[in-house]
């Protein structure tokens, strides 16, 4: 039985916890999500300095757990300070809150894009399915890096920018898993009757046919924010993503880069970040794949 | 149906698609070179409106749009991609002198990548759901979330500084081509490890593989001889499509190691308004991407037993 058959006649919200918690990956990436959201909605009370606040006589002051002698070490700043003296702590925190962000946001758009494109593609079939299926072939074949680093470069970098020419090139894989959904829904009972009964095809498609994309589209959801997480701290790093005064990782690292040899800590720590969310994230999707029919 | 007019069928449309997508995509470089400003004024410098005009005649810049993309395809198909603003000279010669590299680089990381996953892949599908495989799952999920430029000071850190048994940079020694390649390998192994898995997965489960074991081969034959072969089929897809996206996705990399491969070539260019330059990257790389894609997919058509009995996938 498929995931559409079993989530049909259950309201949307049905044991929302028990299927978002379901198994150990998913509590472990869960927790880790939610703990990174947390630090990064209070961080304007968690912080202990400003993330701007420069003190050019503490410069690239080490974290007190790498100096050695940790009991004794001066704990004012627990993560250190970077080349311009401000407080590393401060500076991950508020970086969180841009990293999620654009992350959150710009799959929340590329979904709006990618389910659209794949129901109508899934439903209407023939041409319309040819078309969308060129769209998607066109959008695969861009070296998006290189697209987006482009279209920053000449547009200019806000936030806003990044988050939406990330969203014009992550809507793929939503297009495609939509698609296939929709194709197989498209005979079923339960759509045929909606038509008998005269119902157009608006309300087929989101009335019917939508509710049962859910949970296909939350696992391309959590792949897709770990990837444009990805992509906006790789185009932070190439100095064409996120600017100062904002903050985000993938800039920290950017700042960070000609101190790598003997100050490594300010790429470690930022680093790591990245990597335990959007480890987190992924492990996420695996428990929601392997749970029972998921889409692969 | 018989099996030739189908699998014949199926290569015209897919090669009509390939057409059609090196179209458009031809359309989009050719406007992200629109988009980038006025040529002319671009070339002139800091020249008086006289000599803008001049050039725009020269270049054509004063004809309809539609000409002008018809003249820069035409020119693009002869191998003229037109001029580096910065360097002055013709932009297919300077990434002639740079692809090398950048195709070394990713052949590195794809073979690596490929000597990393496949038996990871075949050992995780023969010990499915049992710890080696859980671990193996976690190793190829830690490589997806490790951000490029993360792992390459990673590596640099421990191989260059702690071991110092590679250098830092460069890429004119093979040497200096490791380190990037490792990087590159890792992030391209997630997807080549589990397309091995779960096609090893299903072809252990599949009856072909019970009835040779019920005929009694040995294990090791029936893995590599039955199972492994039906395995590779949708491997050699994802491979091609990873190797694709290698070439247009090097970028972070060469920056770090200092290579100058396309990727930093185009970099560079995007950093000093050189459209020319970019363009011609997005093009080639797009190109690239089709043909091998297209080449994948045909072998697999020809390859895959579905075709020869005359039910196309």
């Amino acid at each position: 039985m498929t995931a559409a058959a079993a989530t049909r006649h259950r309201p949307l919200l049905a044991g929302l916890g028990e299927r978002l918690f379901a198994n150990a990956s998913m509590r472990a990436g869960c927790t880790v999500i939610l703990v990174v959201a947390l630090l990064a909605v209070f961080a304007p009370w968690l912080a202990p300095y400003s993330p701007e606040a420069q003190d050019l006589t503490l410069r690239l002051m080490p974290p007190p757990l790498f100096g050695g002698d940790w009991l004794h070490a001066d704990w004012s700043h627990p993560l250190g300070t970077d080349a311009l003296g401000r407080d590393y702590l401060s500076r991950l925190l508020y970086g969180a809150r841009l990293t999620l962000l654009i992350g959150i946001g710009a799959t929340a758009l590329s979904s709006v894009i990618g389910i659209t494109l794949g129901m109508a593609a899934g439903y209407f079939g023939g041409r319309v399915e040819m078309l969308i299926g060129f769209i998607i072939n066109v959008r695969l074949s861009m070296p998006i890096m290189l697209i987006m680093l482009s279209l920053v470069a000449l547009l200019g970098n806000s936030t806003w920018l990044i988050m939406l020419v990330l969203s014009g090139f992550l809507w793929d894989r939503f297009a495609v898993v939509s698609r296939a959904v929709t194709m197989q829904l498209r005979d079923r009972e339960f759509v045929l009757a909606a038509k008998a009964s005269g119902c157009g095809d608006g309300r087929i498609l989101f009335g019917e046919i939508l509710p049962n994309l859910v949970r296909p589209i939350l696992v391309v959801a959590t792949l897709e924010v770990a990837h444009a997480i990805l992509l906006e701290s790789a185009l932070s790093f190439l100095g064409l993503g996120v600017k100062a005064p904002g903050v985000s990782w993938g800039l920290m690292i950017a700042e960070a880069k000609d101190f790598v040899f003997f100050q490594s800590w300010l790429v470690t720590i930022p680093g790591a970040m990245i990597f335990l969310l959007v480890g987190a994230i992924n492990l996420y999707c695996e428990g929601l794949k392997s749970g029972d029919g998921g889409v692969r | 149906m018989s099996s030739r007019t189908a699998l014949a069928g199926y290569v015209v449309r897919r090669l009509g698609m390939a057409v059609a997508v090196l179209f458009t995509i031809s359309l989009v470089s050719f406007f992200l070179l629109k988009l980038s400003g006025d040529l002319a004024t671009s070339l002139a410098r800091d020249s008086s409106g006289a000599y803008v005009e001049f050039l725009r005649r020269q270049y054509g810049l004063d004809q309809p749009i539609v000409v002008q993309y018809g003249q820069w395809l035409g020119r693009a198909m002869t191998g003229d991609l037109g001029t580096s603003f910065y360097f002055n000279e013709p932009v297919a010669a300077l990434f002639a002198a740079r692809l090398p590299v950048t195709m070394l680089l990713s052949l590195m990381a794809i073979v690596l990548a490929l000597a990393i996953s496949l038996p990871l892949g075949i050992l995780a599908a023969l010990n499915e759901d049992r710890l080696g495989d859980r671990l193996i799952q976690l190793f190829a999920l830690s490589g997806q979330a490790m951000p490029v430029f993360w792992s390459s000071y990673l590596f640099i850190i421990f191989f260059a500084l702690q071991l110092r048994v590679l250098p830092i940079s460069g890429g004119a020694s093979f040497a200096g081509l490791v380190m990037p390649a490792l990087t590159l390998a890792l992030f391209t192994m997630p997807a080549l490890l589990r397309i091995t898995r779960a096609g090893m997965s299903d072809a252990l489960a599949s009856d072909y593989v019970r009835t040779a074991r019920a005929k009694g081969l040995r294990w090791s034959v029936i893995v590599t001889r039955h199972a492994l072969r039906n395995a590779l089929v949708p491997l050699i897809g994802i491979a091609a499509v990873q190797f694709g996206l290698l070439l247009g996705g090097s970028v972070v990399v060469e920056t770090i190691f200092a290579i100058d491969g396309i990727g930093y070539f185009s970099w560079q260019a995007i950093s000093q308004n050189d459209f020319p330059v970019v363009q011609a990257t997005v093009l080639v790389v797009s190109a690239f991407y089709v043909l091998l894609t297209l080449a994948a997919d045909l072998l697999s058509a020809w390859i895959d037993p579905q075709f020869k009995l005359g039910r196309p996938a």
